[in-house]
Parts: structure tokens; C-alpha cells; sequence
């Protein structure tokens, strides 16, 4: 038996993976289903099985690499030696038949000395953008192609298990928090609901960069790969980053009534298996502001020109962890109560955290809430999770003075447990006003813990 | 040492001598491998060098001059009526072949290569035991097999048969007045060309409906047109069933339209193709598989099932020609040597040297047809260049298939003399991904192909 194993369709969406792993080497025999690659696609992680008991005889990959649904990763022959004489043998793809020509496509337009190189580098020509006369794929291209692929895939010398990724925005993050901390909105999962499908985020990251000076000319340095959740969180602020026009709008919520409310139930919560903490309200005052004013749980359509409103309310907690930022998502909001938000965020955090997060977990929000509170973080911007259309930020609460009238029309300073808020929206799809609107009735309910819970009915 | 007692090691074992296994065994010692050479000949070179190409590139030169001092006449040379001296010109050829022979054996040397004379059959995956070599088993981690192929015999031939072995034409007193050519490919008609050329009267067989079915038709035609002016008689649907010795001849009897006819003729000359020569190996007792036929497929890596024992040359099927073997073998050395390389050539030329010549390279219309590949077919009357040159009556002819979308060329076919420097040029422009226009662009020296 000979047989190439080729990166199987990993599922809805999925079209390339990352190698994290590879648990077999050439000449090693392996049977049937015992794990041999694992990978990585946007989010979670897959082991691959053999498909077949044989000999490894090629491996085509290499930890680090991005490969596509459909490429050879591993090749098997039979066991050859102890094989009886005789026996049906596979016949490999015939030199008749080379690899790579598909009937319908023509070839790739390259010197021999090119297609050479390429072979050499591992490059396939046909993803590489030719640069030279008339569409030909020339060396520097070539060239140009496998640097790319490098610096967004260092040697795997380096390679270790990321450390926590501090967001820009949060402190570094000390004893594990208890409680989402802020941080950017990770990479969205694809576009579920009536979404075109629009450019690959992740080639829009690879482009190649402009080239860096030799930094060790001034001291010493550590290559620490750039990949995995990393790069995938790069492609997703890139895309976001740059379509869409940010505006960011900033204000204070009272919750000096909210907490006292917190720490009269957390105990109460906490027996249930939960954790009542501000993201849990300020989930529930998205969701009463989203029912209000639903363009803000949209998404636009360039292609068709629309705006889809969407019906539903799926919020997606910004969550750090180990293995980088995941952004995991509660299903229909508006249908559930404190307690069963407070439970299922929970441990869908947890899960996040042990790494058990699947990639349907990750799918199909419809607006985003980071909390960088329980870091220390105060004031922040952060970036909408495209193709959503907006993301609220929190940030702790502190005791602050706050003048409030008196009752003889004098005012009177006193101390409030006063909490940031920030809401970063597409200026496209709504406009300041509708913002401080929404922003507004979101501080509402957080004031008044009765108004809240009183939406909620 | 005694006789069959030994036993070796080395790193790459290359079966058979011919231009892929030499070029495997040359390639891969000079990446450092330690190589041995099993080959059944007096010298490497296999049939190719011993009874094949260079014969009929020899004799084609000959037929040429031949051809060439009779039409001289007409430009107003007379030369004295040729005199062929049959022991000169095999002691000639003889030469030839041995000179190269001992420059491809000193090439082997200089690199360190272990020359053995015998046949090699497999015992085990990563064994072979050697007939009629002082060495007798020989062990090796990888191996490439590059036996060539053999002539495909014809059906049914009695004993007795006159049948002509060309590689044995020369120890003959003269040659035949008159025979029978069975086998309208690529070396039937070198063949039919070379003996027309030196004065027999020739009768060509050909099972297929016409000459040549794996090149176009349109650049068969001239060809056939002008070999049924130069040839006896060109039966085509003619499959030769059996051959009988009749007299001081030969009946030779086939299939044609569904009758069976009979024709006589002093000798035979089978030319029907080669089948590769993989039965005797001992494959048995390795991971090679076998496909039909005999041949071993390959992937263009050049490894067949076991994917360390490669295949090169005439056994993989295919081309069936030395240039293509030649690279195949580098491949495969190559690649045994850790390295990264493919068989990734997308014009094979192929030249047959009869008059006109034929050429072609890359894709042929016939098979962008068949296998629905879009493309757009030029016809030019001139080199390349497009404009016809009213001084040349070579009847020239070129043919190019470009894509409809780039106008790149993908393949092309020539009929006219002197092809093997234009198949060169097409060969480039496909491999270089050209446009048709560069092609007609570069000039070409006025009157190239004027004979």
C-alpha cells in the first residue's frame, strides 16, 4: 500500500490549518487511527488519526506550516518488507499524471530554473502573485513568497507554548483573574448569517512586510514565533482595523447601588456554581440596549449593500488565557436570567481556559464585551470584532468623589463607586448620536439595578 | 576471490547501463553516494549506444550523404556512383560505439563508480544476487532500476523466418534488395527512411490506421506523402499476425479490415514497438509494484511503490527516449540523495529523422483534444517568425498551440529539416511560459531552412 494523506475538510468554513505537531517521523510504522499530526484551525485544535496502518514514508510538513484543505502531509507505504510477494500493490500517481497539472488549469508560468527553486523552497507556484511580464511567476517572486512564509513562521527552534499575551490596553495580568479581563476582541469566528464570504483575513496578515533591520547589530535577541492564535489575532485586528471607521465614545457608570446588589447574591451565585461579576449585568443591559436599538447588532453588506439586523443576541465575552484570546459566546442573552448568564459564563470561561473551547463556542456573536476590571484596567479603547458592528469596554469601578445636588439647591461631593465604560462603533452602519443613546441606556440599568432587572422581565 | 562468492554493499545500486542508469549513477556520485553499476553490456551505454540511437543517427547521416550526392546532381555535382564497403561502415560504427562506451566507462570510473558486467535480480527488498558478475549479492539501501526495454516481438513467427536484425545489418555481405518494415512508429520510419536511402525497396506495415498515431495528423501527412513516393508500398490497418519462411522468403500474413491477407517479401525487419524489460528482475521480492504491461509506474519523484527504489528510462514507459531517461536518472539520483527534486519537464522534444523531419514538444493537439484542455492551434509556414520566406521551399511547417487566456505556448509541432535546433527553440518557449509573439518575434537567419 502506498497512500498520501492530504489535510482532510476539517468542517464548515475551515480551509487551511496550522501544524502544531507532528507525532510521527519518516520510517516510523503506525497503525491504524493512532494519532499522527495535530492541528490547529482558527481556533480549536484537532489531532489527526492515520488512515491507514503502513510505513511513514514522507513527511511533507513541518510544525509552524499553514497548510490547505487538500495538501499532502503525509505520505504511508505499505509494510513493504514484511509484505507477501505477490500481494496487490498500489500503483503511484503515474508519471503521466504529474502532480499539480490539473487538466482545466493550465500551468503555472515559470522557468524551469524557477519551478526548480520553488521545488527547493517547498513553495507551490500556484499561490505565489506573479509579479513578472504578463502574469510569469519569476524567481524573486518566488523568492519574496517563502520569505513571507517565514517571517510568519519562524523556525521551529523557538518554539514554545505561547506566555499570556498582556493586551495593550490591560496591566499585566498577575494571579489568574477571576473574571474576563479586558483585552482586544480576538479573531471573529467566519461571518454565519447571510455573510458573503469576503477576503481571508489571515492573507490579508501575511502580506509581506516591509524588511527589518539586523536588531542584533544592537544587542541580543530573542525569535519567538508568530503564529497560532497570535497571528490569527493579528489578521482579525488587521481586517477590523482597517475597514472600519472607529469611533470611540467614552463615560462613567455609577454602580455603587450595582455592587452592593453583587455582593448581597454572589454568595448565593456562587453556590449555584456561578460568578457574579459585572460582565454578567452588563450583559444583560447589552441586551436590553440591543432589543432598543437593534442597528447595533447588525453587520454590513458591502457586497449587497445591506445591513443585516439580526434577531437573535449572541454576546462574545473577550476571555485571556494561556493559549492567547478566545472570544466565546453566549447564546440569546435576552432569553436567560442573571443566574443562568452568571453560571454559563462561568464556565464557558473555564473552558476557554482549559483549552476545551470548541470552534461552534466561538461562532455567531453579534456584539462583543471586554471587561478589563478585574485587571486593574481603567480607561481603554478597544477595536470592534468585524463583521459586528460595535463592542462595549469596562473598566473598574473606583471609589470616586461625585458632586451631587443637595437638597437646598447646594451640591454635595460623595464618594461613588464610579465604573468606565467605552463604546467603539462602526461610524458606517451608526452614528454618534444613536451611540450615546445606546451607551446611555446601557448606564441606565447598570445605575439602577431595579430598572435593569425590570427589562429583564 | 572465487567466483560467485562475494558479497557487497553500497548505498544506490543502479540496474542497467543505458543513458538513464548511467546518468543516475553519474549524478549520484558526484552528490557523494556510494554507487555501484550492474550492467550486461561490454561497456555502459545500453541499447541505446550499443544497438539503437547512435545506429540509426549513424546510418541517418550516411542515408543523408547518400541522399544529398544523388540530388547534388541537380545543382550540377556529379559525384561517382556510391560504393558501400559493408565492412567499413560496421567497422566504423563499431568504433563509434566502442569510443563512446570507454568515455562513458572512464566518466564512471573518474567518480568512484563500482562497474559490474551481469544481470541483477532481486532476492530480497534491499538485495540483489548477480549472474555472470564477480560479484554475487549484492546490498544496497536504494536503488534505481533503468533496464530499457526490449523489441516487442512479432506474432506467430515461424522458425526459419528471414527476420533482419538491424543490429547485425552490417555483418551481412549487402543488404537486402527488397523486405518488409513491421512498424510505422518512430524508429520503423528511421528504419524504412535509412534502407530506402541506401537502395532497398521497402514495404511498410503499420497495425494503427496511420503512421505515427501518437503525433498529429496533419504532420504525419506530408511525412506519409512523401515516404509513399520513396517507399515500395505503406500498408497501414495492417496488424502482422504471423511470419513464415516461403522460398527463399518470407509470407507474412495479417489482419487487415478484418480479412486475413498474405504478403511476401525477402526479409522482415520488426520495428513494432518495445515492451520494458521488468519481467526478469525478481520483483516478486520487493514493494515494486508492476502496472500493465510490465511497465513500473513512477511518481515524478521517480520512486515507484517502494519509495526507495526508483525506475527510470524505458521501464516507466512513457517517452521511450534517451533525454527524457537521461533527466529521469538525475531525478532519481537526486532525490536518493536526500534532495528535493522532480521530473518536471513540460516539453519533451521528440524528433524523428526522417525526410521531412517531424518534431514536436510539449502539448500536442491530439491529446489537448482528448484530454479537453483549451487551446488555440497557429499554423506558420515559416519559422516562427511569420513571414514567409519566398526563397524557401522546404516546406517548412509549424504548428502552435497556445492558451486562449494567456496566448502562452504550450506546445508545438514542426514538419521541415533541420528541426532538432527549431524543437529546441519551442522547447524553451513552453518551458519559459513564452508568448506566442515572443516566438515570432526572434529572428531567425534568413533562409534556415532552406535545405
Amino acid at each position: 500500500m502506498s497512500q498520501s494523506f492530504r489535510l482532510p475538510d476539517l468542517g464548515e468554513g475551515v480551509h487551511e490549518a496550522e501544524i502544531l505537531a507532528v507525532l510521527v517521523a519518516v520510517g516510523d510504522t503506525v497503525a491504524e487511527g493512532q494519532p499522527i499530526l495535530e492541528v490547529e484551525t482558527d481556533k480549536a485544535a484537532v489531532e489527526i488519526p492515520a488512515p491507514c496502518s503502513g510505513t511513514v514514508s514522507e513527511v511533507r510538513v513541518a510544525v509552524g506550516d499553514m497548510v490547505r484543505v487538500g495538501e499532502i502531509l503525509i505520505s504511508f507505504s505499505g509494510p513493504g518488507e514484511t509484505q507477501p510477494a505477490g500481494s496487490v500493490k498500489t500503483v503511484p500517481t503515474g508519471a503521466a499524471a504529474p502532480t499539480g497539472d490539473t487538466p482545466h488549469h493550465g500551468p503555472v508560468p515559470a522557468s524551469p530554473s524557477t519551478r526548480r527553486l520553488a521545488r527547493e523552497l517547498g513553495v507551490d507556484l500556484r499561490l505565489v502573485a506573479a509579479n513578472g511580464p504578463g502574469g510569469v511567476v519569476t524567481r524573486d517572486d518566488v523568492e519574496a513568497y517563502a520569505r513571507g512564509r517565514q517571517e510568519a513562521t519562524p523556525p521551529a527552534t523557538a518554539t514554545k507554548p505561547e506566555a499570556p499575551q498582556p493586551t495593550p490596553h490591560a496591566a499585566p495580568p498577575g494571579p489568574v483573574p477571576s473574571s474576563p479581563p479586558a483585552s482586544l476582541p480576538s479573531p471573529a469566528p467566519p461571518p454565519s448569517i447571510g455573510q458573503p464570504p469576503g477576503p481571508e483575513p489571515r492573507q490579508e496578515a501575511e502580506v509581506p512586510a516591509p524588511g527589518l533591520p539586523d536588531f542584533t547589530r544592537w544587542g541580543p535577541v530573542e525569535r519567538i514565533p508568530f503564529r497560532s492564535i497570535r497571528r490569527a489575532t493579528a489578521a482579525q485586528m488587521t481586517l477590523s482595523w482597517s475597514s472600519i471607521p472607529h469611533v470611540h465614545c467614552e463615560d462613567s457608570a455609577d454602580i455603587t447601588r450595582l455592587e452592593s446588589f453583587r455582593q448581597k447574591h454572589k454568595n448565593d451565585i456562587a453556590a449555584a456554581g456561578g460568578r457574579l461579576t459585572m460582565t454578567v449585568f452588563a450583559i444583560k443591559a447589552a441586551a436590553t440596549a440591543l432589543k432598543t436599538y437593534p442597528r447595533f447588532n447588525a453587520s454590513l453588506d458591502l457586497q449587497r449593500r445591506e445591513i443585516i439586523v439580526k434577531n437573535s443576541f449572541h454576546i462574545g465575552i473577550a476571555t485571556d488565557s494561556d493559549h492567547g484570546l478566545y472570544v466565546p459566546v453566549i447564546r440569546d442573552v435576552d432569553r436567560k436570567s442573571i443566574r443562568e448568564l452568571a453560571v454559563e459564563l462561568h464556565q464557558l470561561v473555564e473552558r476557554v481556559r482549559g483549552g476545551k473551547i470548541t470552534r461552534e463556542e466561538l461562532q455567531g456573536g453579534t456584539f462583543t464585551i471586554t471587561n478589563a476590571g478585574a485587571l486593574g484596567g481603567h480607561r481603554f479603547t478597544a477595536i470592534v470584532n468585524s463583521p459586528e458592528v460595535a463592542i462595549l469596554g469596562l473598566g473598574q469601578g473606583r471609589m470616586q468623589p461625585v458632586v451631587v445636588p443637595g437638597v437646598d439647591g447646594h451640591h454635595d461631593i460623595v464618594p461613588r463607586l464610579m465604573m468606565p465604560v467605552v463604546l467603539c462603533f462602526d461610524h458606517r452602519v451608526v452614528d454618534g448620536a444613536d451611540a450615546i443613546r445606546f451607551l446611555r441606556l446601557i448606564i441606565a440599568a447598570l445605575e439602577d439595578p431595579e430598572e435593569l432587572f425590570l427589562a429583564m422581565i | 576471490m572465487v567466483m560467485g562468492d562475494m558479497e557487497m554493499r553500497c548505498q544506490l545500486l543502479v540496474i542497467g547501463g543505458g543513458p538513464g542508469g548511467y546518468s543516475a549513477a553519474l549524478r549520484a556520485a558526484e552528490l557523494g553516494l556510494d554507487v555501484a553499476l550492474v550492467d550486461d553490456g561490454p561497456a555502459p551505454g545500453g541499447n541505446c549506444l550499443h544497438s539503437a540511437c547512435l545506429h540509426s543517427r549513424h546510418l541517418l547521416h550516411l542515408a543523408r550523404l547518400l541522399d544529398e550526392t544523388t540530388a547534388a546532381k541537380r545543382l550540377g555535382l556529379d559525384f561517382a556512383p556510391p560504393r558501400i564497403d559493408f565492412a567499413r561502415v560496421g567497422a566504423a560504427l563499431a568504433r563509434r560505439v566502442a569510443d563512446e562506451g570507454r568515455r562513458l566507462s572512464a566518466r564512471a570510473k573518474e567518480r568512484g563508480i563500482l562497474l559490474l558486467r551481469g544481470t541483477a535480480s532481486f532476492t530480497g527488498p534491499r538485495q540483489v544476487r548477480l549472474f555472470g558478475a564477480e560479484v554475487s549479492l549484492l546490498r544496497f539501501e536504494k536503488a534505481v532500476i533503468a533496464v530499457g526495454s526490449r523489441p516487442r516481438p512479432l506474432p506467430g513467427v515461424a522458425a526459419g523466418s528471414p527476420i533482419l536484425d538491424i543490429a547485425a545489418l552490417w555483418d551481412r555481405e549487402s543488404l537486402p534488395t527488397t523486405l518488409t518494415v513491421v512498424g510505422g512508429g518512430h524508429i520503423g520510419l528511421e528504419l524504412a527512411t535509412i534502407l530506402a536511402s541506401f537502395g532497398s525497396r521497402v514495404t511498410l506495415l503499420e497495425k494503427n490506421p496511420r503512421l505515427l498515431a501518437r503525433a498529429d495528423e496533419d504532420l504525419v501527412r506530408p511525412l506519409h506523402d512523401s515516404l509513399a513516393r520513396r517507399l515500395a508500398a505503406i500498408r497501414t490497418g495492417c496488424e502482422v499476425i504471423g511470419v513464415a519462411p516461403a522460398g527463399d522468403g518470407a509470407v507474412i500474413t495479417c489482419r487487415h479490415n478484418g480479412e486475413t491477407v498474405e504478403f511476401r517479401d525477402l526479409m522482415v525487419l520488426p520495428a513494432s514497438g518495445r515492451l520494458p524489460a521488468s519481467d526478469r528482475l525478481g520483483l516478486d521480492h520487493t514493494a515494486v509494484a508492476v502496472g500493465p504491461g510490465g511497465i513500473l509506474p513512477v511518481d515524478d519523484r521517480q520512486r515507484t511503490s517502494d519509495p526507495d527504489i526508483f525506475a527510470v528510462g524505458d521501464v516507466v514507459g512513457d517517452t521511450l527516449l534517451a533525454h527524457a531517461a537521461v533527466r529521469q536518472g538525475q531525478v532519481a539520483a537526486e532525490v536518493a540523495a536526500g534532495g528535493n527534486a522532480a521530473f518536471d519537464v513540460r516539453a519533451v522534444p521528440r524528433v524523428v529523422l526522417t525526410r521531412p523531419q517531424l518534431a514536436w514538444c510539449g502539448l500536442s493537439e491530439t491529446e489537448a483534444l482528448r484530454r479537453r484542455i483549451p487551446h488555440q492551434v497557429h499554423r506558420l509556414d515559416s519559422p516562427f517568425d511569420g513571414d514567409h520566406d519566398p526563397h524557401d521551399d522546404s516546406g517548412f511547417f509549424a504548428k502552435l498551440l497556445t492558451d486562449p487566456q494567456s496566448g502562452r505556448v504550450l506546445g508545438a509541432g514542426l514538419v521541415g529539416d533541420h528541426l532538432e535546433g527549431y524543437i529546441g527553440e519551442a522547447a524553451l518557449a513552453v518551458e519559459m511560459g513564452a508568448l506566442l509573439e515572443d516566438l515570432r518575434l526572434v529572428l531567425h537567419p534568413y533562409g534556415a531552412s532552406i535545405p
